[in-house]
């Protein structure tokens, strides 16, 4: 049987053809650009949002323990220094996911609100 | 047997069918009839392959030469059941803080854009002394996907030259409003707007103006060919602004000059029948779409004027080339049984999104196959036939900034009707049922690297909406570091649903 949904599957998938180009991971650099770069990385007071308010769940109350575990991870790749960027006009992140692969939820939310 | 015509002259006339093709812009639209296939006769998915009396006129108008003459009514009502949820965010220094409003980089350039403090996005803005009140917009608060639409078909085939040349006409019109167009943004821009996502390819496309009109022609007994259009409106509208006083937007003065043009996009299509029991076909649908050109000047009381100019792409469809075969598997007096496929090709890496927006290339359509099986069976005065398509999805995952919702369809369409005579006329009555399924789907958003220098360095992941690199009167910007958005579909999404629909119809043939 699960041969079977397998070659299904395969099948199904061979009625697409060409889809993205090129990896979203893509760095582009801007060498003329001078926004200017922060000391220290900027901490300042507290930010000055609504705690209560601005960790909105939105309106389905179901958050993906996967997903918050994975934002809060922080980047899996690093950008690069401005030296290098101004060297080079694009670069791309190793690791993570491409974009192309399924990543299907069982236990995604349904709904609208 | 009827008269043949000189197969030579016949062609003679195909170079005026690819003229007509490369002559007129594209410029209509019909997501509906490409949704819910036809309406009324036996087409159902298989509308390119198999004769579905007037609806023949915009799947193959070269499958007219094989229907009635017949004027036919239906309605049709059609059950949108479209669900989207989106992902919890995970922490509140995701959120975009208040008091960003005079922020700026490092250098103490502005920003490109200012997004909207997240809590007053879920929360709204309490009055103040020098301002009203913002209401909230919470995420997917003002979303979409559920909808009843009812439509009324209308269609017509007449034959001409001894059933030689076919004319038909068929429209599909909605009840609640002769065509409608909502425009949306597809990342974070539409946090000022909804604040929620929408389904790509269906809702307001649910509603486009879908009339067509053909005609197929009898070039030998096994051979036809068709040429049709499909009609719809463009609109163009200027609306010259005068503003008294930037403070007071209430009170401006306003003009306007629209134009609504009406337009065609032609689709051909070719039977050929090498066997008594096997015909092949096929056809090509131009793209199209629904253009909303607008233009705006705005004019100061200190005699500063400005021009502005926006560009809507509605229910575009892009090109669709199709290849199909039937079969008799049985063919008797009174009994035919008949199998039949279509095999769909759509060029959707062309897509244009409502605002004119190509998806990026790193997150780029597909271009997909549709395949499309089914049987007809007729007893006597009774057919009856079902149709499955499998739509793949021409979206990719959407784990970067845009939120394009679609999912992969599975449906089904089936019909039967039945002819009968009254009162010296000959009629025939149907009905039809559909399930299409939405297959659930499900994305998860990657992770947007820091960047120290402010700039967007990854332009196709979600975008971080306050620079790492801001300052506020000289001070680095609180709760800058890391990633702060408002994009909707951010940390993810899902969604899935259904398309329910069935309607009843009546024709009249002669």
């Amino acid at each position: 049987m699960k041969s079977v949904l397998l070659a299904a599957s395969a099948l199904l998938s061979a009625c697409k053809f060409g889809g993205p180009t090129g990896s979203p991971k893509e760095y582009v650099a801007f060498p003329d650009a001078d926004l200017g770069v922060l000391e220290g990385g900027g901490d300042g007071p507290e930010p000055a949002v609504d705690d209560a308010t601005s960790s909105d769940v939105g309106p389905t109350d179901a958050p993906l323990d996967a997903v918050a575990a994975e934002s809060s991870a922080g980047p899996d790749g690093q950008t690069a220094p401005p030296d290098a960027a101004a060297a080079e006009t694009s670069t791309e992140l190793d690791g993570g996911a491409d974009g192309d692969t399924d990543q299907s939820a069982p236990d995604a939310p349904e709904g609208d609100p | 047997m009827s008269p043949r015509l000189n197969p030579t002259r016949a062609w003679l006339g195909l170079p005026l069918v690819v003229c007509a093709v490369a002559w007129v812009r594209p410029a209509s639209a019909s997501p509906l009839l490409e949704t819910v296939g036809g309406v009324g006769g036996q087409g159902g998915f298989n509308g390119r392959t198999v004769e579905g009396g007037a609806a023949s006129t915009y799947y193959n108008p070269a499958l007219l030469t094989d229907a009635k003459t017949e004027l036919s009514l239906g309605v049709f009502i059609l059950s949108e059941q479209i669900g989207i949820s989106l992902a919890g965010r995970p922490g509140t220094q995701y959120a975009v803080p208040v008091g960003i409003e005079n922020a700026t980089y490092a250098n103490g350039v502005p920003w490109s854009a200012y997004p909207i403090p997240t809590t007053w996005l879920q929360n709204g803005r309490p009055a103040t002394p020098t301002s009203p009140a913002l209401p909230a917009r919470p995420r997917q608060g003002d979303g979409s996907g559920h909808d009843l639409f009812a439509y009324q078909m209308i269609g017509l085939v007449t034959k001409l030259f001894h059933d030689r040349l076919a004319l038909g006409g068929y429209a599909v019109i909605p009840y609640s409003k002769f065509t409608g167009a909502d425009a949306f943004y597809s990342d974070e821009r539409e946090q000022y707007f909804t604040n929620s996502l929408h389904p790509e390819l269906y809702g307001d496309r649910l509603v486009a103006t879908s009339i067509a009109f053909g005609g197929g022609l009898k070039v030998t007994d096994q051979l036809s060919v068709g040429l049709g259009f499909t009609l719809n409106l463009t609109t163009e509208a200027f609306t010259p602004t005068y503003v008294s006083n930037t403070g007071e937007l209430q009170n401006i003065l306003v003009d306007s000059d629209v134009k609504v043009l009406v337009s065609l996009s032609p689709h051909v299509g070719v039977s050929y029948k090498p066997l008594p029991r096997l015909r092949l076909t096929a056809t090509a649908h131009a793209p199209e779409k629904l253009q909303i050109d607008t233009d705006f000047t705005f004019l100061l009381a200190n005699g500063v004027e400005e021009q502005a100019g926006v560009d809507f792409t509605h229910d575009y469809m892009p090109w669709q080339l199709a290849a199909g075969a039937s079969y008799d598997l049985v063919t008797t007096s009174t009994d035919t049984i008949t199998i039949a496929a279509t095999f769909i090709y759509g060029q959707w890496s062309t897509y244009v999104d409502r605002h004119s927006e190509a998806p990026i290339a790193a997150y780029g359509w597909y271009d997909t196959l549709t395949p499309v099986v089914g049987a007809r069976v007729q007893h006597g005065d009774v057919r009856v036939f079902l149709d499955s398509e499998y739509q793949p999805s021409p979206v990719p995952l959407q784990t970067g900034r845009t939120n394009y919702v679609d999912n992969d369809r599975l449906g089904f369409d089936g019909g039967a009707d039945c002819a009968f005579s009254l009162w010296g006329s000959d009629f025939r009555v149907g009905a039809q049922l559909q399930v299409q399924r939405l297959i659930p789907r499900y994305q998860t958003k990657l992770p947007t690297p820091p960047s120290a220098d402010g700039l967007d360095h990854y332009p196709a992941l979600v975008a971080d909406e306050v620079p790492d690199n801001s300052i506020l009167d000289g001070r680095p910007l609180a709760g800058a570091q890391g990633l702060q958005t408002n994009n909707p579909g951010w940390p993810g999404f899902g969604s899935q649903g259904w398309l329910v629909g069935g309607g009843l119809n009546l024709a009249v043939t002669w």
